[in-house]
């Protein structure tokens, strides 16, 4: 069974964001594992000098790198994706890199009718920067609009043609994880890539 | 005019916090800019809300006051820093000093982008209902290469790139004014402050022609010039008489900062009651004589020209 890693991108403890990533894992148990991780707890990012990633980021590196793909859920903040979001990233595109050419399915809720659109849209260019480089799922917005009424009490969606969008996305995600295995001919030259961003950071 | 500075980093070696020293430095003639330091800001939490903090506050005030901000931003993963993001989250949550003010964003990158992506996102980050900044329009200032941009003082090495950002600035000081002047609700004196003529190019009855305005020692040469009396010497006041020397006494021992500009909008007198440095509004006896324009930078002199025109 495949293994995907679900991204919190929030530090709030009452967050829709959460509880979809909760209702994924547990509507989908039977199709692939899905861990949850919390971004929050970091050090604001600052670029050290002496190179030193916090041991948590190192933590975060190494499940993601474990893993078949990730899951970001987010919030939005101000037309944006949250800071403490951007911040964990940063930290897993500095030195190390995690992300490269990972599988990445991004997903969002809020309480308005947008459903995090530019949220989405924004956390889809910072992915595809050259530090990061993901391989982030095309034609796949999930948006959650509404979502004090958009799950019951016991976490569950309750819109069904949600559900219905939900379960065909993620049967998409399974299959692009499968192509991606195929798309390794950038990896190289994105790694070089990379490798050239870190000394100019470290110089 | 006051502006606010931003460098939109915590790293301790930023050439966005060098460029933007830069702008305040070099231009210090055109317009007053503070610095202003993220570094104390802590992550954005809406479970645990900071905005009465003292670093919080301290932005949320020095911003509120300021007529406009200039943010200096560097580009990490195709966008602004988390910790930029964070100020902006902040300042949008339970205060929003950045409402209805004119902002400009520069920025500089190692690579030939110049921060474009990011300068773009924090546009419309900006614009954000909750931040609800007036972002000024167009202008772009991308400094690309930035790790051969600036010589050891900090200075920008390129002439071209100097004067390109001067005139970026002008612009905005412009759109500043008129984005404030849209802001205030009904003061209708605003035109007439601007019409101002502060380099005090015009005569009035008790001009002393002839003598260079900016001169140092224009208060010396402007008096041989009328022949003006000092020391011992009686001057016939509405009700009295006193000396020069008396008057002199007089005046300095108010305990007020006293300036006089003519209708002319020129400088002619202030009450040389201690030294420059002491002052609230610091005074130099080199500066008496010269136009309005030259004494300060213009936001401050509209009050103080027109209200202290006889």
């Amino acid at each position: 069974m495949r293994k995907y890693i679900g991204l919190v991108g929030t530090n709030t403890k009452q967050s829709t964001n959460r509880q979809l990533l909760q209702f994924m894992k547990r509507h989908f148990k039977k199709q692939a594992e899905i861990e949850l991780i919390e971004v929050s707890g970091l050090p604001m990012f600052n670029k050290p000098q002496d190179k030193q990633v916090p041991a948590r980021a190192i933590e975060i590196a190494k499940k993601i790198d474990a893993s078949d793909g990730v899951i970001i859920s987010t919030p939005e903040y101000d037309h944006a994706v949250p800071a403490v979001l951007m911040n964990a990233l940063e930290w897993l595109s500095y030195g190390i890199h995690p992300l490269l050419d990972k599988p990445v399915m991004i997903i969002g809720a809020s309480f308005g009718s947008l459903g995090t659109s530019r949220a989405q849209a924004h956390l889809r260019q910072m992915l595809d920067s050259p530090e990061i480089s993901a391989r982030v799922m095309p034609s796949s917005e999930y948006l959650v609009g509404h979502v004090l009424e958009a799950f019951d009490d016991q976490g569950n969606l309750t819109d069904k043609d949600k559900v219905k969008q939900l379960d065909a996305l993620f049967a998409d995600y399974q299959q692009f994880v499968e192509i991606s295995k195929e798309l390794w001919h950038t990896l190289k030259v994105d790694k070089e890539e990379v490798k050239k961003i870190d000394a100019e950071d470290f110089k | 005019m006051k502006l606010v500075g931003i460098a939109g980093t915590v790293e301790d070696k930023s050439y966005n916090k060098i460029l933007l020293q830069f702008i305040a430095n070099h231009f210090s003639r055109l317009v007053d800019i503070e610095i202003l330091g993220i570094e104390d800001i802590p992550m954005f939490d809406q479970d645990n809300d900071q905005t009465n903090s003292g670093a919080i506050q301290y932005l949320n005030r020095k911003i509120s006051g300021a007529d406009g901000v200039i943010i200096a931003t560097p580009e990490h993963n195709h966008t602004i820093t988390a910790a930029l993001k964070s100020v902006i989250e902040w300042l949008s949550f339970k205060v929003h000093p950045f409402s209805n003010k004119p902002v400009m964003i520069v920025g500089a990158s190692y690579y030939e982008q110049g921060s474009s992506r990011a300068q773009l996102n924090l546009r419309q980050i900006l614009e954000a209902p909750g931040v609800n900044a007036i972002v000024f329009p167009g202008n772009e200032f991308l400094l690309a290469n930035v790790k051969e941009a600036f010589d050891d003082n900090g200075n920008l090495k390129d002439d071209k790139t100097t004067a390109f950002l001067e005139s970026t600035l002008q612009k905005f000081l412009k759109f500043v004014k008129v984005i404030n002047t849209m802001d205030q609700a009904s003061g209708g004196n605003d035109d007439a402050a601007d019409s101002e003529d502060l380099n005090a190019t015009g005569k009035i009855s008790t001009t002393i022609e002839d003598v260079d305005m900016a001169a140092d020692d224009w208060v010396e040469k402007a008096a041989e010039k009328v022949h003006a009396v000092d020391g011992n010497t009686y001057v016939k006041l509405d009700r009295g008489l006193l000396t020069v020397d008396q008057l002199n006494y007089f005046l300095n021992s108010m305990p007020i900062e006293l300036t006089y500009a003519d209708s002319n909008n020129q400088f002619i007198y202030y009450n040389k009651m201690t030294d420059t440095k002491k002052m609230l509004a610091p005074r130099r006896p080199g500066q008496v004589g010269d136009p309005l324009s030259l004494v300060h930078p213009s936001g401050l002199l509209r009050e103080l020209s027109t209200s202290f025109t006889p």
